[in-house]
């Protein structure tokens, strides 16, 4: 079985990462025989047979060696994300948010007021992205959103996240409104009907199947979100095949976090050795069939920064069915566990949004030139210490690395470097 | 003069098999999703 092939190799499929290092803030890979230094600020290669630094550091351009910045989004869009509701129709095993279990749902007035707010300042654009819980069990919310934007001429661009557990006709609806939909899907029926179950227990995969049909007649805006646990770690390759067989063309692969409901199976995380050998392998069935698959760990392999994500920044605003404004899509309640990231309050009465400057002065602080365990990580400025709260969920520390996230991106940082030295 | 010949400099170009934010508005990497 050619899928499994990853697995029975382990670690020997794996980069030798041991002689990585850090140099004037770019990551330097020994590859082949040769140093590899990598300048995401100029976007190029140096490749020497002989590392003499202080030669380096005279003959490389100030350019290439650049300063790293805190990651803002671009200030002229206003970033809106709509949880519509904690509701879901799947009862996934390792889901962040226990979907379904407490349901709620927002309403019309703090959404558009919350539109309101973005539209009254300075803004070009408006981005708004609709979560969950599943989005669409809310989806009188999202198409009234649509419809007031468009009233209010508000130049807007929707986003949203589902488990694709819908209806031809809400499909339909995202497709027509050009929607950028992230789809979650775990790999065959045969995968999915395990980690993603339904409430009722039936089996789902040919809804979700119908709606990744529709979505992929504009593959430029669909994505496939999978999240890899013990159940699905040796299908990597073929979740690439199977997604691809629908039109998927961007692959986003995630090794599962241990919170919300995976809390109760630790288990099911895959070693990191595996997960970062899957990946590997799965790159090479994305480039023989001709798409792309991305981790984390690469997605700001051109954007150094040094800060994860904006989350730290109060450059979006994030608006709950408990009335909270959070900075973090995975934190969305005021009794969240994590609510350093809970910046605020809509109030009903006066009808305006009330921040927490505090909090939000706090998330700022947040750099990883403070995090000692980054200090000499040649991956320093482009993972920025990660997942603020994939790092928390772990060390109970938002100034602690994440062990398990470091060694699978130290792998495949690695690798797609090397990739990238190949002419 | 042997030193200066050892360097190479290339374009850094990600792998077609790799998708990567270029800039702030790709629209469908832009989104993160992190939760799982």
């Amino acid at each position: 079985v050619t899928h499994l092939a990853y697995l029975k190799k382990g670690e020997n499929m794996l980069p030798d990462i041991s002689k990585d290092f850090l140099f004037n803030n770019l990551p330097v890979i020994f590859h082949d025989g040769e140093y590899i230094i990598y300048s995401p600020f100029e976007k190029k290669l140096v490749k020497v047979k002989n590392f003499n630094k202080k030669f380096l550091q005279e003959h490389l351009s100030v350019k290439f060696f650049g300063t790293p910045k805190k990651r803002e989004l671009k200030l002229k869009y206003g970033h809106l994300s709509i949880i519509t509701t904690t509701d879901c129709n799947l009862r996934c095993e390792y889901c962040f948010a226990n979907g379904g279990e407490k349901p709620i749902y927002i309403d019309e007035e703090i959404s558009f007021k919350a539109i309101d707010e973005l539209t009254r300042k300075d803004i070009d654009d408006l981005e708004v992205t609709f979560f969950g819980g599943e989005p669409t069990m809310n989806m009188g919310i999202v198409k009234k959103v649509v419809e007031y934007c468009k009233n209010k001429n508000v130049k807007a661009h929707f986003d949203i996240t589902t488990n694709g557990v819908i209806n031809t006709e809400k499909a339909n609806f995202l497709l027509d409104n050009k929607f950028n939909v992230t789809i979650s899907v775990d790999g065959p029926p045969v995968i999915q009907s395990k980690i993603r179950k339904s409430v009722s227990g039936n089996d789902v995969t040919k809804v979700i199947e119908n709606t990744m049909s529709i979505l992929a007649k504009a593959p430029e805006r669909l994505k496939a979100r999978v999240t890899i646990t013990n159940t699905n770690i040796s299908y990597m390759p073929e979740i690439v095949k199977y997604a691809a067989r629908f039109g998927i063309k961007y692959i986003h692969f995630a090794a599962v976090n241990i919170t919300g409901r995976a809390k109760s199976a630790t288990d099911m995380q895959p070693s990191a050795h595996s997960y970062a050998s899957g990946f590997i392998e799965s790159m090479s069935m994305a480039k023989k069939l001709g798409v792309s698959v991305t981790d984390e760990g690469l997605i700001y392999l051109l954007q150094p920064a040094t800060s994860f994500c904006s989350s730290t920044a109060k450059t979006k605003l994030i608006v709950t069915p408990d009335d909270s404004i959070s900075t973090c899509l995975e934190i969305q309640s005021c009794d969240a566990e994590n609510n350093l990231f809970i910046i605020g309050k809509y109030n009903r009465l006066t009808k305006e949004f009330e921040y927490n400057d505090d909090k939000i002065n706090n998330l700022k602080c947040l750099d990883v030139d403070k995090i000692k365990e980054c200090e000499i990580c040649p991956w320093k400025y482009i993972c920025s210490s990660g997942c603020p709260i994939r790092n928390i969920v772990k060390t109970n520390d938002i100034y602690k690395p994440n062990d398990y996230y470091c060694t699978i991106k130290k792998y495949i940082l690695h690798e797609v470097v090397s990739r990238m030295s190949i002419r | 003069v042997g030193m200066m010949e050892a360097i190479i400099i290339i374009n850094a170009e990600i792998p077609s098999e790799i998708a990567a934010m270029e800039k702030n508005d790709d629209p469908i990497l832009d989104k993160l999703t992190c939760a799982d």
